[in-house]
This record gives structure tokens, sequence and C-alpha cells, in this order.
């Protein structure tokens, strides 16, 4: 059996778009119908103009799938930096792609969550509404709540609050430790001190730009 | 040097997450006041009416925040327009940030003065946040006959939506 951490950088990369690709258009095809466009809006907007909706996301839909392999690579990118900079000043030279392969390993977990959502919709709660696929996160702080009666600036730090995050951070550590031959409270101490910072100042910055972007 | 260029990274980190941080709950704030603020009907002499100003009356009022240019403003003008009997015993209030010639050419096209108690008005766009809070174009606030808020729409919203707003009350 081969390791994963022997697979090229490159073909774990295209494997997780892959997927990804995969499961957005299962989503697609087994929830969001045009009866779901009409539940969500038919209360605000007459039939013609949900027609033109639906016309629209169709058209667009391509879109999506072309932003899944950039949005991965900058999120992927962008948490492999922040650990970078983490080992620097903990005295370690570690290679950029060393670290970009533990970041995508780690990123395993999280593609379990549009498995859950698909089968929380499609057995458990089959009737929904556009908002309540947007805001499905299992296992998340969100959970708790009534999300149509939160203000949307609660919403992201809610949901990133999740038990996957938690076994994310876990997994970071541990295949850092596995690619780096560290010891795990070292790696915990880098994850924890740059990835932590690092999602700190994001989740301030997302929350600001929902507040000021958001009417 | 490698711990002054941490001392530096973390100084700038952390003044970062501060000011967005800070920043945030100032935001949290106004739109708390604004809230608080949209609940009850906005004075009259809050906006700058383009021909007459709204005559005290026993109706409801909505106020659609617009602008001419904007398709969806465009679709609801004309859908009220055309079904202008169901809004014959509502006051409603044509509010946009655009120039009043702009809003005058805009209510001629949809002849929205051929509702009775139709009003327009320009309001400066420096001061759109300090009366209603952020809001996106169009916005629509239900007020009973009381002036209080009963419903607000982000977007464009059908005339049956509207309606419903005001025979609940």
């Amino acid at each position: 059996m081969i390791s994963l951490y022997a697979i090229k950088n490159r073909y774990l990369y295209m494997a997780i778009i892959a997927y990804t690709w995969i499961l957005t258009f299962t989503l697609n095809q087994f929830l969001v119908s045009n009866t779901l466009y009409y539940n969500s809006y038919s209360e605000q907007l007459t039939i013609e103009r949900i027609e033109g909706i639906i016309e629209e996301s169709h058209k667009w839909a391509w879109l999506g799938y072309l932003l899944v392999p950039v949005i991965y690579y900058i999120k992927l990118s962008l948490i492999a930096l922040v650990l970078q900079t983490g080992f620097f000043f903990f005295e370690r030279k570690v290679s950029f792609s060393i670290i970009f392969k533990a970041v995508m390993l780690a990123e395993i977990p999280f593609l379990i969550v549009p498995v859950i959502k698909l089968f929380w919709f499609l057995f458990i709660q089959t009737h929904y509404t556009l908002n309540d696929l947007q805001y499905f996160f299992p296992l998340s702080a969100l959970q708790l709540f009534d999300a149509q009666k939160l203000p949307s600036w609660q919403v992201y730090p809610l949901q990133l609050l999740n038990v996957f995050e938690l076994i994310y951070w876990v997994l970071l550590a541990y295949w850092l430790k596995k690619l780096l031959n560290l010891s795990i409270n070292k790696s915990m101490e880098v994850v924890a001190s740059s990835y932590g910072t690092g999602l700190l100042l994001w989740v301030v910055f997302i929350t600001f730009l929902s507040l000021n972007l958001a009417p | 040097m490698k711990k002054l260029l941490l001392f530096g990274i973390l100084l700038l980190v952390l003044n970062t997450i501060i000011y967005f941080a800070y920043s945030s709950y100032q935001k949290i704030e106004e739109k708390r006041i604004y809230a608080q603020q949209v609940r009850h009907l906005p004075q009259i002499s809050t906006f700058e009416w383009i021909g007459s100003n709204p005559k005290p009356n026993k109706f409801a009022t909505i106020i659609l925040f617009f602008h001419p240019e904007c398709e969806h403003c465009q679709y609801e003008a004309q859908a009220i327009t055309e079904n202008q009997k169901e809004f014959e015993h509502v006051n409603l209030w044509w509010i946009s940030i655009a120039d009043s010639i702009v809003i005058d050419t805009f209510a001629q096209k949809y002849h929205l003065k051929s509702l009775p108690n139709t009003y327009l008005a320009h309001l400066d766009a420096t001061k759109v946040e300090k009366v209603f809070g952020s809001i996106s174009i169009p916005y629509i606030f239900i007020y009973d006959d009381k002036h209080h808020l009963q419903k607000e729409f982000k977007g464009e919203t059908k005339v049956e939506a509207l309606l419903k707003y005001l025979d609940a009350q």
C-alpha cells in the first residue's frame, strides 16, 4: 500500500480538486433543484424573477467549478506560508513543498463535510431552503443556533468553531511531525503559534468584512 | 536580528487584529443604533422632497429606497404602477440618492405620480447610513399607520409580499 505522504504533491492536489468537483456536482444534482429556488424565494419574488435567477445560476455554474482549484491553491499556500514563517522563528529551515503536503493531508477530514451534507439533506432534513444549505456545517457551533436569526457577521466564526477544525489542528501537527521528524509537542507548538495566529487574524478580517459589506 | 523581526511581525499582527476587532465592535454598535432607529418612520424633514411633502393621514407607509438606474428598482416601480389600485390607501415614499431631476424623470417614466399618496425625495448619500443604516438598493421598509416598522425587505419584492404585511395590520 502506498503511503499517503509518498504521493507527489501535484497528484495529491489533483485528487483533492477532482474529489471536490465530483462532490460539488453531486450536491448540485441531488440537492439544488428548481423547486428549491421557488421554495427559497417565492415569499419575496415573482415566478418570472425566480426563473430568471435559475437561468442565471445555470449560466454561471461553470464559474463555481473553475474557482475550486484557484481557491484551494490560495488557501493551501497561505496556510503553508504561515507555517513556514512559524518554522523560521523556531530556528528550523523547512522546504515549502513538505509543509504544503502536510497541509493537503490535514485537509482530508474536511472532505467528509460535503458527504455528511449530502446525506443530511437527502435523508434527515428533507425540507430545506438555499439558506439552510449555505449555513449547514456539521458538528459546528452554528448548529446550536437558528442561523436565519443570527446577524450575518456571526455565521462564519460560529461555522469555524467545529470538530473538523479541531481534528485539522491535530492532523496538521501529526503530519508535520511525521514529515519533518519532529516531536509532537514541537509540531503542535508551531501549529498553534503560527496557524492559530493566522486563523485568528483571518476570522477577525472576515468578520470585519462581513460587517462592512453586508447590509 | 531574528528576534527583532519576530517582535515586528507580532506587533504588526496584534495591531491588525486590534484594528479589525475594534472597527467591528464600532460597526456592531452602529448597526444596533440604526436597527433601533428604523423601528419608527423617519421624520418628514429628514428628506428633500421633490414636489409636495407627505400629508399626515392614517395610512400605512412604505419606504422604497431605490436608484433610477437599478434594474430591480425599475421592476419594482413597474409592478407597483401596474397594481396601483392596491396602493391607493398607502403612503409610498420613494427615496433615492440620485439627483432630483433624475428621480423626477424616473417617476414620470413609471407613472408613479398617478398614485394618490406617492411622494418622491432625495437623500444625500452621506446621510443614508445615519437614517437607515447600511442598506443595499433596492430596500423596502413597511410601517403601519402608527409609524411602527412591520417588515423590511432587502432587494426587489413582489407586490403580493408587500400587500401581505399591509393587510396584516
